[in-house]
């Protein structure tokens, strides 16, 4: 048995738990997407599947995430809350991005393996390119617009060059065509929201 | 109890004994005098008895390896207890578990093998004591679900974290008679109080299972204290109340020891999860640690231990100086520890009064100085409340409890100085502290300076006259100085190693007169050392 010198568990525990979500809260904002991010927590088990339907992923499991947080014993006297969240920023920043990357990764397996797919090729991206995808998408609408929760996930470099996208001239209409027929499509989606016989 | 480590296990054992009338001679495992007998007592009857201590079960492997040696010193060595010294003892061989078959022929044949002179060895396992300590605390555990309740919270508790005095307080209140209106007999009031620090053990178990060193000397303490103040109450002072008190506080003083020993040989001072350890907390056990290092050391030469080797423990606090942490008036004890254990020695005389002042200025400065967001909590306020107020995690009980322009532990550091002479320090710091309103307890009864809350007594303010005057103020300590001794609870006076805990596990009853006494006493000390 170790032997305990004077201490405080239970204020530990608050003070690691509270500075943990900071840190949590602070590196997720590096990566706006990630908090839209459905999450949940396993309370039992040891396996999962993403769930039924049009959701259903890769049954496999958890994939695991490492880092490390070092700390030195002379350091603890100056380990106050702001040095301490430093710290823990250093780790939660490191699982934010391997989020990030696991996130995209999926994302290209899942596009890859389905029908949600569109082929950029090669070039700089252009006005058919980004309605292609628009066309892949399934849109939920609200009060007849796109509902919140469609955004387009890009690299920082790529947006210079949506933004220099040339127009194409019937870009306008061919949009309005897409989003009159996935309008439709959400309809039937809700019509067969119902219990029937 | 049973699963208590061997030295957890000697107090609650001294306590067994001495409600069944033992006089307690000697503890001491691992000591010197030891020769196979961790306990040495005097029992009912005036035979001399020793006891060899084992924590759980023994198998033959284990008799033959660790318990039969000592066996031979126990049986067969006389004691070396300065006052039995070469007389022969009754043996006894106490184990909080039990001894297998084979083992117990073993012991067997070992008696046999002893010459007819010797006294053969008793056998105490776990169920032998399990009846003794059932009788010993009959009818005394709490019935009331609400009282119950508490003592298994009390049981319960975190080993690990710092005991909680005030409930662990206020339930030995409940089980110890104290109203001298309910005449009990003499006798009945030795078995409440036997049965009492019993109970008071097995409230402690959590923090002994886990060594928590400084929570059991502080439940010892505790424990000790409601016992004086018993008989002060019922001015009634069997056998039974006075050797418990005395066993009480030496397995506090030990667990003083232990804990200074721990924290020396610490490269680190980490304790539990490391990574939130570190800022406040850290230097908060840093401060805790100086203070109970400081007074370990100052109950070691209140009870004539000697004085060499005291370098470890002076390096230890040089090393955690730096880092001293000011939570709270709460935190006064452990500086005033520090201070007297420095202040005993010529050539640390000007490093305890500029910790001492140091103290004081950032007392006097944060709690009459309105920049300063939070002001020192009152010593009402544990370690543990203030830290948590520190870290946000939740305010302070009273939240109009603001300390600002008042102290409790002012006047005493003040005190402290003036006696010796700091005027050139204490005129440095008067412009802050004479605007600091001064609070002190005044009791009706000595007794309730020896409780943890007292439900009667008087707040009384005062302030510094303007302008003071150094002639006033050393007038004013002589006074008090000469008041000291009847102003301190007389159980105190006649135990200062008492009076040294007490004023660990009750820093809200730090008063003037009681440092000053203490500082007599610890100074008379330090005549000789220095």
């Amino acid at each position: 048995m170790n032997d305990v010198l004077p201490d405080f568990p239970a204020i530990k525990e608050e003070r690691l738990t509270r500075l943990k979500e900071q840190a949590w809260q602070e590196s997720m904002a590096r990566h706006p997407i990630l908090p839209d991010l459905r999450s949940f927590t396993q309370h039992e088990g040891d396996g999962f599947d993403m769930g039924p339907g049009r959701h259903k992923g890769d049954p496999s499991g958890y994939e695991k995430f490492e880092t490390t947080l070092s700390m030195r014993y002379d350091e603890l006297p100056m380990m106050d809350d702001s040095r301490l969240l430093e710290r823990l920023k250093q780790m939660t920043d490191k699982f934010a991005d391997e989020q990030m990357k696991l996130f995209i990764r999926r994302i290209d397996e899942a596009a890859k393996a389905g029908k949600g797919f569109a082929k950029a090729g090669e070039g700089p991206p252009t006005e058919d390119k980004l309605l292609d995808m628009i066309e892949q998408s399934d849109l939920d609408f609200e009060d007849g617009k796109i509902a919140d929760g469609f955004s387009f996930l890009m690299h920082p470099s790529m947006m210079d060059q949506f933004k220099k996208m040339p127009v194409a001239p019937d870009g306008q209409k061919r949009f309005e065509q897409i989003i009159e027929r996935k309008q439709l499509e959400w309809r039937l989606r809700q019509a067969d929201r119902k219990l029937v016989d | 109890m049973t699963s208590t480590p061997e030295r957890g296990f000697e107090a609650p054992f001294c306590q067994l004994l001495v409600a069944e009338g033992h006089r307690i001679v000697h503890i001491d495992s691992h000591g010197p005098l030891e020769k196979g007998k961790d306990i040495l007592s005097v029992d009912a009857q005036g035979r001399l008895c020793g006891f060899q201590l084992k924590a759980g079960n023994v198998d033959v492997g284990r008799f033959r390896s660790e318990v039969m040696p000592e066996l031979h010193e126990l049986a067969e060595l006389a004691v070396q207890h300065p006052s039995f010294r070469g007389k022969m003892c009754r043996s006894h061989l106490v184990l909080t578990g039990t001894m297998k078959a084979f083992a117990l022929d073993r012991l067997n044949a070992f008696n046999d093998a002893l010459p007819r002179r010797l006294s053969r060895v008793t056998l105490v396992d776990r169920h032998d004591l399990l009846k003794r300590f059932l009788t010993v605390q009959s009818g005394l555990l709490p019935v009331e679900p609400a009282d119950f309740r508490k003592f298994l919270q009390l049981v319960m508790a975190d080993g690990a974290a710092n005991l909680d005095c005030e409930a662990f307080a206020e339930f030995l209140d409940k089980l110890m008679p104290t109203s001298p209106n309910k005449k009990l007999r003499s006798g009945e009031i030795a078995r409440l109080m036997s049965g009492t620090t019993i109970i008071a053990s097995q409230a402690m178990l959590s923090h002994v299972q886990k060594e928590n060193h400084y929570s059991v000397s502080l439940g010892w303490t505790l424990t000790a204290t409601r016992l004086a103040r018993a008989t002060l109450q019922l001015r009634s002072n069997p056998p039974a109340a006075s050797r418990g008190i005395g066993v009480a506080v030496a397995a506090a003083r030990q667990s003083l020891a232990d804990l200074a020993e721990e924290a020396v040989n610490s490269p680190t001072l980490a304790s539990g999860h490391v990574l939130a350890d570190g800022g406040d907390i850290w230097r908060a056990r840093a401060t805790m640690l100086a203070g109970c290092v400081a007074a370990s050391r100052l109950l070691h030469s209140l009870n004539n231990g000697s004085e060499d080797g005291e370098e470890k423990y002076l390096t230890f606090i040089d090393r955690v100086q730096p880092h001293l942490l000011l939570w709270g008036e709460s935190a006064a004890p452990f500086m005033f520890m520090t201070y007297w254990y420095l202040a005993r020695r010529a050539d640390r005389l000007n490093q305890a009064e500029n910790m001492l002042t140091s103290y004081l200025r950032t007392l006097a400065e944060v709690n009459t100085n309105r920049r300063f967001k939070r002001h020192l909590p009152s010593p009402y306020y544990s370690i543990d409340d203030c830290l948590a107020a520190n870290f946000g995690q939740r305010p302070l009980l009273f939240r109009r409890d603001d300390s600002y322009r008042s102290s409790y532990t002012a006047a005493p550091a003040v005190a402290l100085l003036a006696r010796s002479l700091c005027r050139r320090t204490l005129a440095s710091v008067w412009p802050d502290v004479i605007e600091l309103t001064i609070y002190q307890n005044v009791f009706k009864k000595a007794s309730e300076e020896l409780t943890y809350r007292s439900p009667t007594g008087r707040l009384v303010p005062s302030q510094w006259p303007r302008p003071t005057s150094w002639k006033w103020l050393l007038g004013h300590i002589e006074k008090c100085d000469r008041n000291a001794k009847k102003a301190v609870a007389k159980p105190l006076i006649g135990n200062p190693s008492l009076g040294v805990l007490f004023l660990l596990a009750h820093p809200h009853r730090l008063s003037v007169q009681l440092v000053l006494w203490l500082n007599s006493e610890l100074k008379v000390k330090a005549a000789a050392v220095t």
